[in-house]
């Protein structure tokens, strides 16, 4: 029997198709990639879920890309004895979040904000609040087409590394062309795909590709060159009062209810952070930030041992840096913040910070 | 007003359920279990979205159901209009109160502010349910018809809820009529190996026109232009509409073809939505192109009931531009829908007017019917037998379609009108905001989009399939699937779902 044409285009579409995505998981493996997760907004909305099944036991993380590396969740984990869950979203400004975890009354926990300047007082707050905007959409208009579609997604995600849409997707893929720009047209950066993997709890981490190959450091940092613009002024008078009016408001509300909260800013260096100083001075933004909100905040240059950490890539710290990032913050919180862990076991504690100091 | 995510068919999910649904409407149960399953498997379909909104679906087909019945037994004229009114109301009052409740309620406010009276009612949080726009026209035009005794009735619920919800045309069409689908759940049907062949093929292309050139290489141009809150350099407004233009096509087009694939899949024909509408030479031939159902529903059930073109000159302008108007009104409870509506209005009656005037003789136009505006309204004979003049009238219509997309896609008239400005070259210090890549992505698929239209005018993608050689389909077939997976999930919804 004479087979159909369009039965045997199907058959050869299957193989082409298959052996495409045999030969293209091959290739992005033998690369070096590893699993790692798409850090969109489903899995954004899983962490954001657990706030309420966590009660009052857990930590919430809020804040841009910066957060995500430096703050260690394992870690955490191991010297606390609690949950911690990392909302924070690359290049986005956490207050639309604080908003947010304000608004709801089922979080009681506590709160860490990561003050990043250039997104946490920015002028052009749409372009700072997208990805939020999106996440809290998701979250809260949830469908059970999605919940599944997500369940799905998930499991595929932890079998192969070509799924992983921001650095293999096809726009992913054409940003890597990395074609020029005409003047003043504002695109956001374009890092090396090998620098960050990121884990199911949104943990994100630099790759021994990239922490061992200065030529893609180098790139990075390049790239952060090109987008600084010094001639840039920070918000002031009237609409910075604002902003700390608007923090002010939501942080009181989550202490009403018996929350804590408290402000890091993790280190940066370089010029990243010559830039930062030069745009947002401390004294006018940090220190008033703490002044106003009656907020504690742990600043990364008035603790030796995290000055002394160096970045990379000027703005975010390798693995094991986060660790003792981490593992300082826990102390300073108990020490001068006064944040108890009631759930911390002694021995565990001693091995994370064992294994935080490299021992 | 919310909009919510449905089961998209371009989702894990839809794949799990779609296979589901084809292995057993494949296994040896008779018609009516195989029947019941395509109406649940429908309903999960749509209750996937928001469960409580599956009540309104019900109602509707169990009202339509019976008032059917009932129009067409009903010999007494003033119960049968009583019935017919009936039915209006509740399939128009229900889409109504969706989906122009709150437009009805902002435009009295501002109207009764603007005499001086404060009256500000709370806001009300109103959930659009999903296709609300697509299954009331597919039901109203089944009592119409039966009022008008044009066909018989459904002879069962099963088939009559089948026929309005039959999940692939539910949320976004094609509206189908129900001499179009009813006859197909009469006898057992299942998919040949040319038709699942065929289908597989089609719901390939829908998926790679949606997720890889509406979703991942256009949707970010269009929306950086139309979001951006200054002026714009021509060429970035331009790039923009263009982007849009391309997206919109698409978007929708993928969806009806995915539509079309997934029920021929299951051995089921729906009509034909799209038919390379880029390719249109003037915009009566645009309409016959583009949302083929939408316009054809339009014609039958609204413009040939307000008299079409029997009742004089100035009625037929009249009601061509009613049918627009309204027709723009479908698309979203917003003034720039009205707007994109009435320019397609005045296209249509510029260019009957040009031809009646210029081209036709009147005794011509005489013997033309009810069918002339949207069917019939050919393009100039000179014009047709000319491919240069015909493609320089395609782009110039091309050119004023891309006009009428601003309207639609701005999301007020301060928009629609900075954008316009920006196009034209009316914008001071007008500002570059699409990167060199989108640019890029732009200037390279939407030339590609016009050249495939223009080409495959005058005939479809699966007589074309059928008569290339098997090879060339598995490559072109490859393609677009390794660069949907290549694209991933660009996004989790379709534009026509919003109407």
């Amino acid at each position: 029997m004479k087979a159909n044409p369009l039965f045997k285009a199907f058959i050869l579409t299957l193989t082409v198709v298959i052996g495409f995505m045999i030969c293209l998981e091959w290739y992005w493996r033998s690369r070096g990639f590893k699993i790692s997760y798409n850090d969109d907004k489903v899995f954004w909305s899983v962490q954001r879920k657990s706030v309420h099944k966590a009660g009052d036991q857990a930590t919430v993380v809020i804040g841009s890309s910066r957060i995500k590396f430096d703050f260690d969740i394992p870690c955490w984990k191991a010297l606390t004895g609690e949950n911690a869950i990392q909302l924070a979203l690359v290049g986005t400004s956490p207050r639309i979040l604080l908003r947010d975890l304000s608004r709801d009354e089922k979080f009681k926990g506590k709160l860490i904000i990561d003050v990043a300047e250039f997104v946490l007082f920015p002028i052009d707050t749409g372009r700072w609040d997208k990805s939020a905007r999106e996440c809290l959409d998701y979250y809260y208009h949830e469908t059970p087409a999605q919940k599944t579609g997500a369940l799905i997604n998930s499991f595929l995600e932890s079998q192969l590394v070509l799924l992983e849409e921001g650095k293999f997707g096809l726009n992913a893929l054409l940003n890597d062309l990395a074609t020029p720009n005409r003047p003043r047209v504002f695109a956001r950066p374009v890092f090396p795909k090998e620098f960050t993997e990121s884990s199911f709890e949104r943990q994100s981490r630099m790759t021994p590709m990239f922490l061992t190959d200065s030529s893609l450091q180098k790139r990075k940092l390049d790239t952060w060159t090109r987008s600084f613009n010094k001639k840039a002024a920070g918000i002031k008078g009237d609409t910075l009062e604002a902003v700390f009016k608007e923090i002010k408001m939501a942080i009181d509300k989550i202490r009403s209810r018996g929350g804590s909260v408290a402000f890091v800013r993790p280190p940066s260096n370089g010029e990243f952070l010559e830039t930062e100083n030069h745009l947002y001075p401390r004294q006018q933004y940090w220190d008033r930030l703490l002044d106003y909100t009656k907020t504690s905040g742990i600043h990364f240059l008035d603790y030796s041992a995290l000055a002394k950490l160096t970045c990379p890539d000027w703005s975010h710290l390798a693995p094991q840096d986060a660790v003792t990032y981490t593992t300082q913050l826990v102390k300073i919180l108990e020490q001068e913040v006064g944040w108890t862990f009631p759930n911390k076991v002694g021995p565990a504690s001693r091995n994370a910070n064992s294994k935080a100091d490299g021992l | 007003m919310q909009i919510q995510k449905l089961m998209v068919f371009n989702s894990y999910t839809f794949i799990a359920f779609f296979i589901t649904i084809l292995v057993l409407h494949n296994l040896p149960f008779s018609w009516k279990v195989k029947k019941v399953n395509l109406l649940l498997a429908s309903y999960i379909f749509y209750a996937a979205w928001n469960p409580p909104f599956i009540f309104i679906l019900w109602l509707s087909t169990v009202v339509d159901y019976f008032v059917g019945r009932a129009l067409y037994t009903e010999e007494n004229k003033h119960k049968k209009k009583l019935l017919l009114i009936i039915s209006l109301m509740g399939n128009l009052g229900m889409l109504f109160f969706f989906k122009y409740g709150v437009f009805l309620l902002d435009n009295f406010v501002a109207l009764v502010n603007l005499v001086g009276v404060d009256f500000y009612p709370a806001k009300p949080n109103i959930i659009l349910p999903a296709g609300i726009s697509f299954y009331t026209f597919t039901t109203l035009c089944y009592t119409i018809d039966m009022y008008k005794r044009k066909s018989k009735p459904v002879k069962s619920l099963l088939d009559f809820s089948l026929f309005v919800t039959f999940f692939p045309h539910l949320v976004a069409g094609p509206i189908v009529r129900p001499h179009q689908l009813v006859p197909q759940f009469e006898s057992p049907r299942r998919a040949t190996q040319q038709q699942l062949m065929e289908g597989l093929f089609l719901v390939s292309l829908g998926l790679f026109m949606k997720v890889v050139l509406a979703d991942t290489l256009l949707a970010s141009s269009a929306d950086m232009v139309f979001d951006f809150p200054r002026p714009l350099l021509a060429v970035d407004a331009w790039l923009g509409v263009l982007a849009f233009s391309g997206q919109i096509f698409f978007d929708f087009a993928g969806y009806s073809t995915c539509a079309i694939g997934v029920a021929l899949c299951l051995g089921f024909l729906l009509p034909e939505n799209f038919r390379y509408p880029y390719a249109a030479i003037g915009f009566s031939d645009f309409w016959r192109r583009w949302h083929i159902t939408l316009s054809t529903w339009l014609r039958d059930y609204l413009y040939i009931p307000l008299g079409g073109n029997r009742k004089g000159e100035v009625r037929t302008y009249a009601n061509l531009l009613i049918t627009m108007l309204l027709g723009g009104l479908w698309h979203g409870a917003s003034w720039t829908f009205v707007a994109w509506g009435a320019c397609h209005g005045i296209y249509l009656c510029v260019e009957r007017f040009m031809k009646e005037k210029f081209l036709v003789k009147p005794e011509q136009l005489k013997k033309e019917v009810q069918m002339d505006v949207m069917a019939k309204a050919l393009a100039p004979s000179f014009l047709t037998t000319k491919p240069v003049n015909n493609f320089l009238l395609a782009m110039f219509t091309f050119f004023l379609v891309n006009v009428t997309w601003v309207f639609f896609r701005a999301s007020n008239f301060t928009t629609a009108w900075r954008i316009l400005k920006s196009m034209f070259g009316q914008s001071v210090q007008g500002i570059a905001v699409l990167p060199t890549i989108d640019i890029l992505k732009v200037a390279i698929v939407i030339p590609l989009m016009l050249v495939a239209h223009w080409f495959m005018r005058n005939t479809s993608v699966l007589d074309v399939a059928r008569k290339v050689r098997w090879w060339s389909v598995a490559l072109l077939w490859s393609f677009m699937i390794i660069a949907l997976i290549i694209s991933q999930k660009a996004s989790d919804s379709f534009i026509y779902f919003q109407f």
